[in-house]
């Protein structure tokens, strides 16, 4: 294919170095100012550190380095050896977060080259980062064919733009005996394919190791849910929005399950000291949505104007499951099932019901008192919910915000704007009645 | 209105099996009917509206349904009542009290008969088959049929069993659903090979559940339209849909992508465009 683009170390260099430099002075001014709600994604963006060291180190020894979707956990990745992890979404979740408008250029960049406006930024992002030529060197790229068509469409798009094959999981409908056997096989495919396609070959017991790991951190991540059913809520709302962040990139690795770890004992000791995220817990929130990565801070304004915690993120929102990781089968069939149901992957496809029920589950058991929905604009599908929400959140009494916005570029709805939607909501619906 | 007759039918035989066996231990608690006397005498308390709390793992006495042991859940309704025996609570396996520090495969099926339920009530049926925090000493972790769940040491040790459990299920179903003429509580412990089993009926049950508005699912995979009028027929928008798509797919792929380099009025530079 003519003009395909190759790995740039200059354009690589410079801007992981900025960025990297970015999150250790993030990591710095979180430390000093030396709020507790910082502790945990203190402990995250330490991880983040970490995960960039180790991308330098691969791309300076020339390894191969395989991109995956961030619906893709990188634990069986890890099996093949000599082939490095790298999240092909990560500086579209980590750029807004250092600089609000960290990834407005990349945005601009795919839009300038054709793609619409109302795609989703993940994917605008990505493929802006890949036209930019900032990426890490790429010999494969894999994905599933979720959340989205929108996801589905930029990598048959990055197929074109670089020269590594692009292999496409195809995820299921439905979450029934065919749908697993069907994602299996393409999972046992896309195995191959990295054998191949590397010169590797899957080390299981190596895998196995990473798996183990992997199970660790998921079963802290659903502890620390469980610990948001507190009231006080122990954490603060934004811990959701990192945590699951650190899982996309480093699921299976053993400083992910020690920063679960950590977050989890730092819960467990406020929650025995009666302590929470705010002095005087006012209001519970449910935010059912991706947060806008640009505003996490969004969590600690809540907090502090309103004692309004929340309680739970979609992101934050633990429905993956464990892998058993005994035999070469038993461990693709349960990473299969695993990836069927990380959150995004699990809500957006199939019926209403997948996400409708999910959703009442977490209205109803973290004992929240009001619902903010992000309605994330070029989100068809999230769009589709809305009616179904409404209604749900009526038939509990829960007053219900759906709030516009684009989670990762700050112009179509300004952070002032957001606050104000929410603040005026929170101010005629919720605390009058509280 | 979907039922499942053919799944109540496929635990009985399970059952059945399970109580010729003799080596697997079972056991048989007939409750009484109404939700007060389900609830009166259970050894810890039931709160119908939730209040959450936590059992960490060091808490723990038992834990049921890790899903690498082994987890299943299902909630059969059939109208013809008298299929479901009322009041009674059956567990194959090892009951709580005999499990101390185990993790243990679990399989929970809830037995509802009921001749005037109505197909909006089938979502609300399946949903209340978690209990949430209403029985104290018995937190669940939700997933989607499965229940993983931990029995709390100050529950076990007050003597919470599988009877409880099932009496607190039937309870709680009662006072959601007064429709309801018979509730049946199965729980099994016995092997991740018996739960899986579970596991299977409850993914043919959950299929039958989703069934789509007009259409029905078939064995293999394939939709059966049952209106006779497309004109009248509200999926008719969704069928067109799915035409226009078959036939933009027969047509073929994107042909390719071109990056021209270079400022879209002079053609040269570093901008790139993309032709489709």
């Amino acid at each position: 294919m003519a003009g395909a683009i190759a790995f740039n170390p200059e354009k690589f260099q410079t801007v992981f170095s900025d960025n990297h430099a970015a999150v250790q002075n993030m990591v710095e001014a979180m430390q000093a100012i030396g709020d507790p709600r910082e502790a945990g994604p203190i402990e995250v963006m330490k991880a983040v550190d970490v995960y960039i060291r180790d991308l330098f180190s691969a791309v300076e020894q020339g390894k191969k380095i395989l991109w995956h979707e961030f619906l893709f956990f990188p634990e069986i990745f890890h099996g093949f050896p000599n082939v490095h992890t790298w999240m092909t979404e990560t500086l579209c979740g980590f750029l807004p977060v250092l600089d609000p408008e960290g990834l407005t250029p990349y945005i601009d960049a795919a839009e300038n080259a054709g793609l619409p406006a109302d795609v989703c930024p993940a994917d605008k992002g990505m493929l802006g980062c890949v036209l930019e030529e900032i990426m890490p060197p790429v010999a494969i790229a894999c994905a599933p064919t979720s959340p989205c068509d929108s996801a589905i469409t930029a990598y048959q798009i990055l197929g074109k733009l670089i020269e590594a094959p692009v292999f496409q999981a195809d995820m299921p409908y439905w979450q029934d005996e065919r749908g697993i056997e069907l994602y299996q096989h393409h999972i046992w495919k896309m195995i191959r394919t990295i054998e191949e396609v590397c010169k590797t070959r899957m080390d299981w017991d190596k895998c196995r190791e990473h798996i183990k790991l992997a199970n660790e951190s998921v079963e802290l991540f659903i502890e620390e849910n469980e610990m948001r059913k507190l009231s006080p809520c122990p954490h603060p709302g934004k811990l959701g929005f990192y945590q699951f962040l650190l899982l996309t990139i480093a699921s299976g690795t053993p400083y992910a399950r020690d920063v679960c770890k950590a977050i989890l004992e730092d819960s467990k000791k406020l929650a025995s000291q009666g302590k929470g995220a705010v002095a005087e817990e006012k209001i519970r929130l449910l935010m059912y949505n991706p947060d806008p990565f640009y505003d996490v801070g969004i969590h600690d304004w809540l907090e502090d104007e309103y004692g309004a915690v929340t309680a739970l993120t979609f992101f934050g929102h633990a429905t993956m499951g464990l892998i058993d990781p005994t035999t070469p089968e038993t461990i693709v069939r349960d990473y299969a099932w695993k990836m069927m149901n990380i959150c995004m992957a699990r809500q957006y496809r199939g019926p209403q019901e997948f996400f409708m029920d999910d959703f009442i589950h977490a209205m109803e058991n973290w004992n929240v008192d009001a619902v903010i929905v992000p309605a994330l604009i070029q989100c068809k599908h999230g769009q589709a919910t809305h009616g179904f929400i409404r209604e749900a959140c009526k038939e509990r009494g829960k007053p219900l915000c759906l709030v516009e916005f684009d989670p990762m570029d700050p112009r179509p709805a300004s952070i002032e704007t957001i606050h104000n939607t929410v603040a005026e909501f929170l101010e005629t619906q919720v605390l009058p009645y509280k | 209105m979907a039922h499942f007759d053919e799944q109540i039918l496929a635990v009985r035989s399970f059952l059945k099996a399970r109580s010729g066996a003799g080596s697997v231990p079972l056991g048989t608690a007939r409750c009484p009917g109404s939700a007060d006397e389900l609830l009166a005498g259970l050894p810890v308390p039931f709160n119908p509206t939730p209040r959450p709390f936590v059992i960490l793992k060091e808490e723990t006495f038992v834990e049921l349904g890790n899903p690498i042991q082994g987890s299943a859940s299902m909630v059969l309704w059939t109208p013809q009542a008298e299929m479901v025996r009322d009041g009674v609570v059956t567990w194959i396996g090892p009951d709580i009290p005999e499990a101390v520090g185990q993790s243990l495969p679990f399989g929970q099926v809830i037995l509802v008969g009921a001749s005037r339920l109505e197909e909006k009530d089938l979502p609300r049926l399946e949903r209340a088959s978690d209990l949430s925090h209403r029985l104290e000493g018995y937190m669940i972790r939700y997933l989607p049929r499965k229940v993983w769940s931990r029995v709390s040491r100050d529950a076990a040790a007050r003597g919470f069993r599988f009877e409880t459990l099932g009496r607190a299920l039937m309870a709680h179903y009662k006072m959601q659903f007064p429709v309801l003429e018979a509730v049946e509580v199965l729980f099994v412990t016995s092997s991740r090979a018996d739960v899986e089993e579970l596991a299977t009926i409850a993914r043919e049950a959950q299929g039958k559940s989703l069934s789509i508005r007009k259409l029905t699912r078939s064995q293999d995979g394939t939709y059966e339209c049952e209106e006779l009028n497309c004109e009248t027929c509200p999926e008719k928008s969704t069928c067109d849909t799915i035409r226009d798509v078959i036939v933009i797919r027969k047509k073929g792929k994107i042909a390719g992508i071109q990056v021209i380099r270079g400022p879209a009025d002079t053609g040269s530079g570093s901008q790139r465009g993309l032709n489709v």
